[in-house]
């Protein structure tokens, strides 16, 4: 199984947008005091409730899960509850564990960023951009909308291995609280994955053993070359 | 008799006439090559069998991604309107808009699996499985991380096609055949509407399809390139064609202008010419008799046979000038000096048969009948003409260069530039060492071709496989190759413990497996008639008719495969797409294809540890090493062979071993200049270039035979001697160097690299050979050289 572009997008602008500084009414002086205010963040926590609806199936699939990040290059990101897939990077070291399976893949982040196709896309790279040009150089931006506290982004990522598989990105902010509500990518094939956020936090101090997992009785595979 | 000659003519007529009637190109460079080497037989089969020889590639470069897609839909779109033309053209994997067309590949997948996991895979589908394996699918489609799980599973929620995505079948990128990493390079792949039986079908229609798609580009602007098959076919071909020609009336061309300098005579030119076309046509057509097709070395011969047999038609005119008797005496006088010479030129050329390069001996059977027919043209039909002429026309006056050949200031010159030349050229040698050998395969290849450069750029932009090696597994039907296929795999496997190889892959997971077919569709017979609880059971958990598809396309699959004879292959588009590129079967012979990243300075030892029956480790670098590893050894023994068959005629011949001394010590004068002449030049060995080597024992020691049996006559008088042959040998050598020399710019490298040296070994040759000869024979006497009247 390979950490690849689809959630790689999905884990960058978790972390990205939830940082986001407010987002204006008018041009995209919003977006660009948000890029800038990712220097300062530190740690990171929320709750997110991630759906997917899918063209094959009638209703839309549910999941709890939760985040936390801590500069420069520690995060967690555990979906469902209990926890069946939880994907840890710790410096250098990266894997994708299955607690119920009791199995793990690890992963080597350099080649997990390379196989997303842009690096500079890949989670474990913060910040998402060094300033707005990058960012632009990396996203189109297709709309901005802004009804009353509640400020909605529409992207589309200009890699194309990305463009392939993705309609459209869509980010909910709230800019009074200036955090992200929700982001929403919409498949070619008309599916979609929707994260829903609560509970942020920002540079709250974190339990550093959130970013370590004993893998004791697990079934462990090497990263792909 | 007088029935005799026009019935002997007359049946010459018919025999070069049907001879012309057979010959075509073959543009096939491992014709060129031994077909006993294991890489030789690989890559022939290779090529045969999955080179695609009607599908051309057309490739399509844009400044962005989305432009670049969009173009290449629309030049497809833009070519199928042409029917008459195009029978496909494909710019996305078939199955891109209907993944359903792949369900005949995952049910053939399935039942080459072992019985048991066919077992386990029922049983998951029982009627008590069945729902939980649908929840596990859910939990999957609620979690997985991974977006080709993901996309598979709401497809697929029983999971049949999990083996299509593990054997790597599908990729999980943008990048694929059709693709570039950055979508900006794309591919479309063009099938011809008609069978393309040979290289004008080839070159009409790629001209044709060229001339489409450049018309659709002029408002596109995107960059297109043409490779593949029919267009390496078309681009060689044509180039080989314009080899040949231009080489031939450049050759004549020269030949006349020398020819005009020297005698000032346009008629006897005129007969000279005619005479050379004849031989052309006439060699040509007795080749046609016995081969089929010319080879790129092949068609090398026109000029080389033309620049050698003028000068048999040199000699007869030039003896004719002066010749006081009848025309039979003339023949006759003309007859031993061409017999040694047309014996050791084309006995050089015939040995060419001694290689086992088979290009190199067409190119030497063709120029040995050349040399033969030329010398039988010249005294049978030129002498006559030559002999009338000078009858009626009186000797014409010296010329001008005759006239300087003379004198001893010219001798005495030349005498002293040719050793200072011969001892530069040696001290190259000394200082910088011989020229190297270039063992790559880059002599094989056209030196320009719009085909390769477009190839190169396609393996730039999409996956460089440059270093791998392609595994060929050949058998007489599917079971033996799949034998085969599980003993490559075996035996990679313990290279890749060794430490030789890095990775590999083979079909065997696409292999059909007959005894599997048969028990696990047997085993899946109860799943055929399960469609209506299966689908109820995914309606049941929430999914909707068009997750049912590919569930029931395979099952459907599967029972109309139960009345079928085994062995199995899968037939649809999509499957048959994927499958050309590693699988090919035919009534007689089945192939299997695989590639392997052999281990960096292990490709030889990998090669010789995968060699077994019916497997071939190969690829264009191994066969460069392999013939650099073969062909030169042969070489060396041929020309010691050759050599020593040369001395000891020559000694018979001459009767004095001093003379057979002197010759010996010329040629190896001549060696070592040409030796440091190339590495002068920057010139290397290759494998073709080596047989320079013999030609010039063949063809270059006929100027000292002729210097030598001249001072011989001449009582050892060196200014005799070199006056009587010194306009013969300059014209003759000047006609043979321009023959060779014309094909030095053949478009493939390894005829121009002997073109050129051959061309180089006979000027030094002529050079030594006259100046120096003289002197070394007169030393050989204990006299010092001396240059006068």
């Amino acid at each position: 199984m390979q950490i690849s572009l689809f959630s790689s997008v999905l884990w960058m602008l978790t972390i990205g947008l939830l940082t986001a500084a407010p987002i204006a009414k008018s041009d995209l002086t919003p977006v660009k005091k948000w890029i800038a205010s990712q220097a300062g963040m530190k740690s990171l926590s929320a709750d997110f409730v991630q759906t997917r609806t899918f063209r094959t199936l009638r209703d839309p699939l549910e999941r709890q899960g939760h985040i936390w990040f801590q500069s420069p290059d520690a995060f967690r990101w555990e979906l469902g509850s209990p926890p069946t897939q939880i994907v840890l990077r710790y410096e250098d070291e990266m894997a994708l564990i299955e607690p119920k399976k009791k199995r793990a893949q690890r992963l080597d982040p350099a080649t997990t960023a390379k196989q997303s196709g842009r690096p500079n896309l890949a989670m474990m790279e913060f910040p998402l951009a060094t300033d707005f040009a990058e960012f632009e150089r990396e996203f189109e931006i297709l709309d901005i909308r802004i009804e009353g506290t509640h400020c909605t982004l529409n992207l589309l990522p200009r890699d194309p291995e990305a463009r392939k598989m993705v309609r459209d990105i869509q980010l909910d902010f709230d800019s009074t609280s200036h955090h992200l509500l929700a982001f929403e990518i919409t498949f070619r094939d008309g599916s979609s994955l929707r994260n829903a956020f609560s509970n942020t936090q920002i540079n709250t101090p974190i339990d550093p053993n959130v970013f370590g997992y004993d893998l004791t009785g697990y079934t462990v595979r090497d990263a792909d070359p | 008799m007088r029935i005799l000659k026009p019935t002997a003519l007359g049946l010459l007529l018919v025999l070069v006439v049907v001879g012309w009637t057979r010959i075509s190109f073959n543009v096939d460079i491992l014709k060129l090559l031994p077909d006993h080497l294991k890489q030789v037989q690989g890559l022939s089969l290779f090529l045969e069998h999955f080179s695609q020889p009607e599908e051309l590639i057309v490739t399509l470069e844009a400044k962005d991604a989305d432009e670049a897609a969009s173009a290449a839909l629309a030049l497809a779109e833009e070519l199928r309107h042409h029917p008459d033309l195009v029978a496909s053209a494909v710019a996305a994997p078939p199955w891109e808009n209907d993944p359903t067309s792949l369900a005949d590949l995952v049910a053939y997948l399935l039942i080459n699996q072992t019985p048991p996991d066919i077992t386990a895979l029922r049983d998951s589908l029982s009627p008590e499985k069945a729902p939980e394996t649908v929840q596990d699918t859910l939990a999957v489609l609620a979690e997985s991380f991974s977006p080709q799980e993901i996309a598979t599973a709401s497809y697929d929620p029983f999971g049949f096609s999990r083996l299509l995505f593990a054997s790597g079948l599908a990729p999980e990128g943008i990048q694929s055949e059709f693709s570039s990493m950055d979508g900006k390079f794309r591919v479309l792949y063009v099938t011809s509407a008609h069978g393309l039986t040979n290289y004008k079908d080839a070159i009409t229609w790629i001209a044709a399809i060229r001339a489409l798609a450049q018309a659709w580009n002029a408002d596109q602007g995107v960059t297109l390139g043409f490779t593949g098959e029919p267009a390496f076919v078309a681009d060689i071909s044509g180039t080989m064609e314009w080899d040949m020609m231009s080489s031939s009336f450049v050759t004549l061309f020269v030949i006349g202008l020398i020819f005009l300098l020297s005698y000032r005579r346009l008629k006897p030119l005129f007969q000279l010419v005619l005479m050379l076309v004849i031989v052309f046509f006439i060699t040509l057509g007795l080749a046609g008799l016995f081969l089929r097709e010319l080879t790129v070395i092949g068609v090398g011969f026109a000029s080389i046979m033309i620049g050698l047999s003028v000068d048999y038609g040199y000699l007869i005119y030039h003896r004719s000038l002066d010749h006081v008797g009848s025309l039979r005496q003339l023949q006759t006088t003309c007859l031993k000096n061409i017999m040694w010479t047309a014996g050791t030129t084309s006995a050089a050329f015939f040995a060419l048969n001694l290689s086992s390069l088979p290009g190199l001996s067409q190119l030497g059977n063709l120029v040995g009948i050349g040399v033969l027919v030329g010398a039988a043209v010249m005294l049978l039909l030129f002498a006559p003409l030559a002999f009338a002429g000078t009858f009626k026309a009186g000797s014409p006056k010296p010329s001008g260069l005759q006239r300087r050949i003379e004198t001893p200031k010219f001798r005495r010159l030349g005498t002293i530039l040719t050793i200072v030349l011969m001892l530069g050229l040696a001290s190259v040698v000394v200082i910088r060492g011989l020229p190297e050998v270039d063992s790559s395969a880059k002599s094989l290849r056209p030196r320009q071709s719009e085909a390769y450069t477009a190839m190169d750029r396609l393996y730039a932009r999409l996956s460089d496989d440059s270093a791998m090696l392609s595994l060929v597994i050949s058998g007489t039907n599917e079971a033996q190759v799949r034998s085969r296929l599980e003993e490559a795999e075996t035996l990679l496997q313990e290279a890749m413990d060794r430490g030789e190889a890095d990775e590999f892959h083979t079909p065997l997971m696409l292999w059909p497996a007959p005894e599997r077919q048969a028990e696990n569709l047997q085993t899946l017979q109860s799943l055929t008639a399960a469609g209506p609880r299966l689908q109820q059971t995914l309606d049941k958990a929430g999914f909707t008719d068009e997750a049912f598809v590919l569930t029931d396309a395979v099952l459907q699959q599967w029972q109309a495969w139960s009345s079928k004879s085994l062995p199995l292959w899968p037939e649809g588009e999509s499957s048959r797409w994927i499958l050309r590129r590693v699988a090919s079967h035919t009534a007689n012979e089945d192939l299997a294809l695989g590639v392997v990243r052999p281990h960096p300075g292990q490709e030889a030892a990998l090669t010789e540890a995968i060699s077994s029956d019916g497997i071939f480790l190969v690829s264009w670098e191994a066969l460069g090493l392999e013939l650099n590893r073969i062909v030169p050894r042969e070489f060396i023994i041929l020309i010691t062979g050759l050599l020593g068959i040369v001395a000891v005629l020559l000694t018979i011949g001459f009767r004095s071993l001093r003379d057979v001394g002197v010759l010996l010590l010329t040629l190896g004068l001549v060696f070592v200049s040409l030796a440091g002449a190339m590495r002068l030049l920057g010139m290397t060995w290759n494998l073709f270039n080596l047989a320079a080597i013999l030609l010039l024992l063949g063809t270059g020691i006929d100027y000292g035979i002729l210097l030598l049996l001249a001072l011989r006559k001449n009582g050892g008088d060196v200014a005799a001697a070199q006056s009587t042959f010194g306009l013969i040998i300059g014209l003759c050598s000047i006609s043979a160097i321009t023959g060779f020399a014309s094909i030095g710019w053949a478009n493939h490298q390894g005829l121009s690299s002997l073109g050129l040296t051959c061309a180089l070994g006979l000027a030094l040759d002529a050079l030594i050979s006259f100046f120096l000869l003289p002197v070394l024979w007169q030393l050989s006497r204990g006299r010092w050289p001396r240059f006068s009247d």
